[in-house]
């Protein structure tokens, strides 16, 4: 077990993965360690958006290191928005809380019908001249509507003025009806630790008055390609929960993450690990192969790049620039032109990164700013590759909405005949940056039918 | 590229590729699991079970984190809970439904066949956790108590609380 240590790079051993470069967090001491098979389980990319319901510390190195060395990278604009958090208060935040989805159970979304009224106490206005919106429009499914709808439908309530709360980027989820029919002991039994957190950061009393919620980036669908047997085109690396990409389509489903995780960790791979395995034996690669001392110079030179500038700005202000940024261009509604506009400014910003930021401290000791700074300078790379493949899906399906193609009723319209497909990226240039290359996985459905979404 | 761009799905019908696929596939013995090298990075909820159930397999496994401790994986923050098509609000959930259901969600941009073994396994999930010990709400008589999640029309998800993660 090693805990406080990161993996900065992967290494290949004639076309296998084998081993992992890492740095101690708490020393900084880059060590090498090899292994016969490599298994990524590193999460989302979340926060590329810089505010997201994700821990602080949840990046893409691991699986963007991998990219880099040659694994694909499949999907990477399948971003799921979640619709049930605590909105933004100010500039200064730096992550976002969630409010489980469980909550829409027994919790009515709704906001004003007139704009004038948002202003007002949520008490004082009465039931005629409330929108519980999701319910008009989804009756079949109602508050449950899937994520990526029910934050899209926030987002247009709020565009259009009737948003709630100081920033008018909210909406009420509103639990007086459940208290009415259940008690508020029994929603304090549901959800009780849900409510205290809410108290903790709003100051206000749930069980009194509805919370505001807004949506906030919570997941990433997107991830390193796998096969059947979840591992990679690179053999021998093998990638599985959040990581993957495998499972989750366009939009996931509440309580399907846990589910994934644990089916890939006790069910999957132990099954077909063995795969690759079996051809394997004896062939681990001694740690002191050349390709190692390669991959642990580049981590070491890399490191030293990161430390060597004595720019102005720092980690967390560029981070902010390209979070919102991709907010704005790249989240819940995205089009041709706002994705040209990113993929124009994400190079300068980059630039911008590598001659003017400011990291303190050296390399062998504790260095939360290098740790940042690090994954900051990947994430910068990984939001072009995240724009082009939103680019090059000219389509809209679940969480990937553009704003070209809609229906009348503004629900997302695919294309099926071009689109029913995986987009795999791979790293092409050498180390440097260049237009990734796209490789497409036709989606063959034997069993389902397919169809135009619908939730009403 | 390097190596190969196959998604590797058994042939067969939908509902047998997973047995049929585990049937087939290789095995290592006893004796030589403790050869290997499993290298795990990350120690959330997929990478702690399988670097726990490896390492129960006999593989010698290297497991990796960025957190002070494992148990600070971000999985842990999860609030809702977790799928599985039990049935046993008897309210017409089977495997079927699950898969349906999220290939459904996820508008038909994921693969059949991986989606359905997840859907296959769900109700495994659910026995390991309890025979872990993990404390998921129940009914008065002592029943497991489900809820429902966006996206389903019948209540599967088990949960533990708002902390169901942990």
């Amino acid at each position: 077990m090693f805990p406080q240590t990161e993996m900065l790079d992967i290494v290949m051993v004639d076309g296998h993965a084998k081993g992992i470069i890492t740095r101690s967090l708490v020393t900084g001491k880059i060590e090498r360690h090899v292994g016969d098979a490599v298994v990524l389980a590193t999460g989302g990319y979340g926060n590329v958006f810089y505010l997201s319901t994700n821990a602080r510390g949840c990046n893409v190195t691991a699986t963007y290191r991998a990219y880099k060395k040659g694994a694909l990278f499949a999907n990477p604009c399948f971003t799921q928005i979640h619709p049930t958090c605590i909105p933004v208060a100010g500039d200064y935040q730096s992550k976002l809380t969630l409010m489980s989805e469980s909550l829409r159970n027994d919790g009515r979304v709704w906001v004003p019908k007139r704009r004038e009224d948002c202003a007002k106490p949520p008490n004082e206005i009465p039931e005629a001249d409330r929108d519980y919106y999701l319910e008009r429009k989804y009756p079949s499914f109602g508050n449950l509507a899937p994520r990526d709808i029910a934050s899209r439908a926030a987002k247009e309530v709020c565009d259009e003025g009737r948003g709630v709360g100081p920033s008018g980027r909210g909406v009420y989820l509103d639990f007086a009806d459940a208290i009415k029919r259940l008690g508020e002991n029994a929603i304090r039994e549901r959800y009780g630790n849900l409510f205290e957190i809410y108290e903790k950061i709003t100051g206000e009393n749930a069980y009194k008055v509805p919370m505001r919620i807004y949506p906030a980036v919570h997941y990433t669908m997107g991830g390193l390609w796998v096969d059947y047997n979840l591992m990679s085109n690179v053999p021998g690396l093998h990638v599985i929960g959040e990581a993957n990409f495998s499972d989750h389509g366009a939009n996931r489903l509440g309580a399907s993450a846990l589910m994934q995780g644990l089916a890939d960790g006790y069910f999957v791979l132990p099954y077909t690990l063995p795969n690759y395995l079996a051809g394997q034996i004896n062939k681990r690669p001694s740690i002191d192969h050349s390709e190692f001392a390669k991959a642990e110079e580049e981590v070491r030179a890399r490191i030293q790049r990161l430390l060597s500038g004595s720019g102005k700005r720092s980690v967390d202000s560029i981070h902010r620039e390209l979070g919102l940024m991709l907010w704005d261009k790249c989240g819940m509604a995205r089009n041709a032109e706002g994705l040209r506009e990113a993929l124009a400014r994400i190079p300068p910003l980059r630039e911008e990164f590598w001659a003017n930021v400011n990291v303190p401290g050296s390399g062998e000791e504790f260095n939360q700013s290098l740790e940042r700074a690090g994954r900051v300078a990947d994430f910068l790379e990984f939001a072009e590759l995240m724009c082009t493949d939103a680019l090059t899906r000219d389509e809209s399906c679940g969480g990937h909405f553009r704003e070209e193609h809609q229906t009348p009723d503004g629900e997302a319209r695919r294309d099926d005949e071009n689109f029913a497909s995986v987009f795999a990226w791979e790293f092409e240039g050498n180390g440097q940056i260049a237009p990734p290359k796209l490789h497409r996985e036709p989606l063959h459905f034997e069993t389902v039918q397919l169809s135009q979404r619908s939730y009403k | 590229m390097i190596g190969a761009f196959e998604s590797r799905v058994p042939s067969g019908p939908l509902m047998e590729k997973w047995r049929s696929h585990k049937d087939h596939s290789k095995l290592v013995a006893p004796n030589n699991r403790r050869k290997f090298e499993i290298i795990v990075v990350g120690t959330g909820l997929a990478g702690g079970s399988a670097a726990a159930t490896l390492g129960e397999l006999g593989y010698n496994v290297k497991s990796f984190c960025y957190q002070d401790s494992p148990r600070r994986a971000h999985s842990i923050a999860a609030q809702g809970g977790i799928n599985a098509a039990k049935n046993y609000q008897n309210d017409g959930d089977s495997v079927f439904r699950l898969f349906y259901d999220t290939i459904k969600g996820g508008d038909f941009r994921s693969r059949e066949a991986n989606v359905y073994r997840l859907a296959e396994v769900s109700n495994l999930i659910i026995d390991q956790c309890v025979e872990q010990g993990v404390p998921f709400a129940r009914e008065y008589g002592g029943l497991l108590a489900n809820r429902s999640f966006g996206g389903a029309q019948v209540s599967r998800t088990f949960y533990a609380r708002g902390q169901t993660g942990q």
